[in-house]
């Protein structure tokens, strides 16, 4: 993984200091909160419902088992003892203080970490394929450009203070787990016909109160021209997207109000003054990045692989955690391994310190000590020797942490709602939790199979909603919590939008609601077709019957 | 209002005309951008020496073709959340290669000043109850960027393989 | 008019506060200053915004409450939860939970 050198270090230094100084002048009055509130949320400080909330930037998922502790220290000394993962694979710690915050900043970049550009109206965390540089079929390592574009993204003197916020997305891989279509940038790395690498661009994605999947505006964008043709999309917006609304302001507004082609030949035309030049790298820069995600030295599988798969055949439990957590490896011997966040009945993403440690000392002794976040909330150690599976697995069930449900309907997808967030129009953990103890029994999860339910306390969607399979949004109705269902959502290769199913479901009704549409898919479907699948076969209608005519 | 250019307050010699008033004999003036698009022939004329105000409203290409018989263009920031300006700047600067004042006005930030400066502005019109020795520390918060741009300083990329 | 408290901020540690009578601040609801009319509300603002201008308190609002035997509860879900906590806990560790595997 990516290690910083001494100007890394000392460009996040100076920005600490230069938040302390900022945390101090608002202390002592130099600052209003007006004025400090932008500046304190470009280093993604919050003020919620309950206390100061802390966003810290995981980039592209990667963290080292050092980074992971650090990330435990710092819930156990500033929080109450845990951290939440979110979809943009950061980590949210919700009861810091601000007096505090300078000291936190201190402490992550003592680990080469930071909080920079997690929040406000400028360019976010870029997020990447949890399992890329092992996944057995992607074309390359896309964080080689995640690196890349987090650094010029980092205090962007133009791209500070955009219209609203901006999200960028890498994939390299058919199989999109990166979600970028639903990204204000999404790149995927594709191959051209003479078997070159390059980058398709979309844009316009994105989810929010007008959900919205990317327009390509460019098929394949030769490496050397990534930066130069970011940097002309970002011009185009900063000039161009709405500051009037901030419910019109994000860039899918711009270029579905634009056209998709009058948007291109925009930035076409901003490209061409910035093609080649300055913010491009000199090959020698993207070679120095590049290093860094060399493949590791992989072992031949030993003689004890025999015993793995011995033990596949002879445990039941162990089979089935294989079977839904661990993913084929691109080195033969090796595993990727998901850990679930999603326990029985447990908040959706929320790690303690001593779970955090737990997988920071795992990562150590079997995964080359990296482990990643992923956009569902999970963590994955992606390199596991096949061998050590078994031993791994009994170290995860003594944490809590081997919960063999990854892709199925209790790997649930939720924002913090309105338990801790200031927007949030009615809470989602309870009904995730709710849901998860429904559906308690695995054999049943996974006779249903890959279900991706998602939940959001409010229109802006954090929780994903709109592309979840199943997908709930909760709102307030004359002060009590009623939940609307959207049903068809994706956020693979083939990303769609739900759609709304009909009207709203009570707090005491919302879980019943969910099981009749899952009977009601296990009574259509046909063969092994997984949820959205039948779902897409049969239409919204006897979903809709059956939830609605009985009544 | 103290006008600080080059790190240095001064004396703002530039009279600011509305769309109405004639030009004073002699003055340094500067004009909307509406009145610019309406009189820049005449103005062009009359010899004085000319400005003229953006804001992020204005189509700042219109004025590329006239950057020559312009010292200063005076960009508004009608909220300091309003990022154009940076654009605009450093479209003036690196593109135009304008290189009179450029000048950023309206409710700009201390911790803004470095950013605009990056970007190409070099004179800043603080309000009244800015601290100006403060103002000029928030220039050194930050001393290294990860991309070139106006103010032409070398990039970590370029330290990096110099 | 409904009965009114005033809640902010506490800016130093971000925590829910509400104003009771002197002029302090509490993390509890219960203790706090309750007004009747729209002129206690207004007073009870003017207060609550000195207190924002000396840096101890930020954004302050009203909010509605009902009066359970004198003891305000806020009307709207939002307010509740601000003077309630969150509604799940975190129990420590989540290996609590139990553990399907």
């Amino acid at each position: 993984m990516y290690s910083y050198d001494q100007y890394d270090t000392q460009l996040v230094n100076e920005r600490v200091a230069q938040f302390r100084d900022q945390v101090q002048r608002r202390l002592d009055g130099r600052l209003s909160e007006e004025e400090f509130r932008p500046l304190r949320l470009l280093n993604g400080l919050y003020l919620q419902l309950h206390a100061y909330m802390l966003r810290v930037a995981v980039p592209y998922g990667t963290l080292s088992s050092a980074q992971l502790r650090m990330l435990a220290q710092i819930a156990r000394r500033y929080d109450r003892g845990y951290g939440h993962f979110t979809t943009r694979q950061n980590i949210q710690y919700n009861w810091t203080k601000l007096e505090d915050a300078p000291d936190i900043l201190a402490d992550l970049a003592s680990v080469e970490m930071h909080a920079i550009q997690t929040s406000g109206n400028t360019i976010r965390n870029t997020t990447s394929d949890p399992y890329a540089g092992v996944a057995a079929e992607e074309l390359e390592d896309p964080r080689v450009y995640c690196e890349i574009i987090r650094q010029w993204s980092t205090l962007h003197p133009e791209f500070t203070f955009l219209p609203r916020k901006f999200k960028i997305a890498v994939t390299a891989s058919p199989n999109d787990r990166a979600a970028v279509k639903v990204h204000d940038i999404g790149i995927a790395i594709r191959k051209n016909a003479e078997g070159e690498t390059g980058f398709e661009i979309l844009v316009g994605g994105g989810l929010g109160r007008t959900p919205m999947v990317g327009k390509t505006i460019r098929d394949f964008l030769p490496k050397e021209h990534l930066l130069s043709y970011l940097e002309a999309i970002l011009r185009v917006y900063n000039l161009n997207g709405r500051r009037d609304n901030k419910y019109k302001a994000r860039i899918k507004i711009l270029v579905h109000d634009l056209g998709t082609d009058a948007f291109r030949e925009q930035v076409d035309a901003e490209w061409e003054n910035l093609r080649g030049k300055g913010p491009e790298l000199p090959p020698a820069e993207m070679e120095r990045i590049r290093a860094f995600f060399a493949p590791p030295e992989y072992e031949k599988p030993g003689s004890n692989h025999q015993d793995y798969i011995e033990k596949l055949r002879t445990n039941a439990g162990f089979a089935e955690w294989v079977r839904a957590n661990v993913v084929e490896h691109k080195q033969n011997g090796y595993a990727i391994v998901n850990i679930s966040l999603k326990p029985e009945g447990g908040i959706p993403g929320d790690a303690t310190a001593v779970q955090m440690d737990s997988v920071a000392d795992l990562a150590e002794k079997y995964s080359m000590a990296e482990i990643r976040v992923t956009h569902q909330q999970n963590l994955v150690l992606p390199n596991v020797r096949q061998a050590d599976l078994f031993v791994m697995w009994e170290e995860l069930r003594n944490q809590g942490l081997a919960t063999n449900n990854i892709g199925l309907i209790s790997d649930i997808i939720a924002c913090p709602g309105l338990d801790y967030c200031g927007l949030a129009t009615a809470r989602s953990i309870p009904v995730a939790q709710r849901i998860s103890t429904r559906f308690a029994d695995l054999k049943r999860q996974h006779d249903l199979g890959e279900l991706q339910l998602k939940i959001s306390g409010c229109i802006n969607a954090c929780g994903h909603h709109h592309v979840g399979h199943i997908g709930i949004l909760g709102v307030d109705r004359n002060n009590e919590e009623y939940y609307q269902i959207t049903l068809g959502g994706r956020a693979d290769e083939n990303a769609a939008i739900g759609k709304i199913i009909g009207r709203a479901f009570s707090s005491d009704d919302v879980v019943d609601a969910v099981e009749t549409v899952v009977n009601t898919y296990v009574d259509q479907r046909q063969d092994d077709e997984r949820f959205i699948d039948t779902y897409e076969r049969i239409g919204p209608k006897p979903f809709k019957e059956a939830l609605y005519d009985a009544a | 209002m103290t006008l600080l250019k080059g790190g240095t307050p001064i004396e703002d010699s530039w009279v600011h005309l509305d769309d109405e008033t004639a030009a004073p004999a002699g003055a340094a003036i500067t004009v909307s951008f509406a009145r610019w698009q309406a009189e820049s022939e005449a103005l062009k004329a009359s010899g004085v020496t000319l400005g003229v105000r953006l804001t992020g409203d204005d189509a700042a290409e219109e004025i590329t073709d006239d950057l020559n018989a312009l010292q200063l263009v005076v960009i508004a920031f009608p909220a300091f959340t309003d990022g154009r300006g940076y654009s605009i700047a450093r479209i003036l600067r690196e593109r135009y290669g304008y290189e009179g004042e450029v000048r950023a006005t309206g409710n700009i930030l201390r911790d803004q000043a470095s950013l605009m400066t990056r970007c190409g502005f070099d004179a800043f019109d603080l309000a009244a109850h800015t601290d100006v020795a403060d103002w000029l520390e928030g220039l050194k918060d930050i001393t290294l960027e990860y991309q070139p741009a106006a103010d032409r300083r070398r990039s970590v990329p370029q330290i990096r393989h110099a | 008019m409904s009965h009114q408290v005033v809640t902010a901020s506490r800016l130093r540690d971000g925590r829910a506060v509400y104003l009771t009578a002197g002029k302090t601040w509490s993390e509890k609801i219960a203790g706090s200053l309750v007004a009747a009319t729209e002129d206690d509300s207004n007073a009870m603002l003017a207060d609550a915004q000195e207190a924002a201008d000396a840096r101890i308190v930020v954004d302050p609002y009203l909010v509605d409450v009902t009066l359970d035997d004198a003891l305000p509860t806020p009307v709207t879900m939002r307010e509740k939860m601000r003077a309630t906590g969150p509604s799940v806990t975190y129990s420590a560790t989540q290996s609590e939970y139990r553990q399907v595997a």
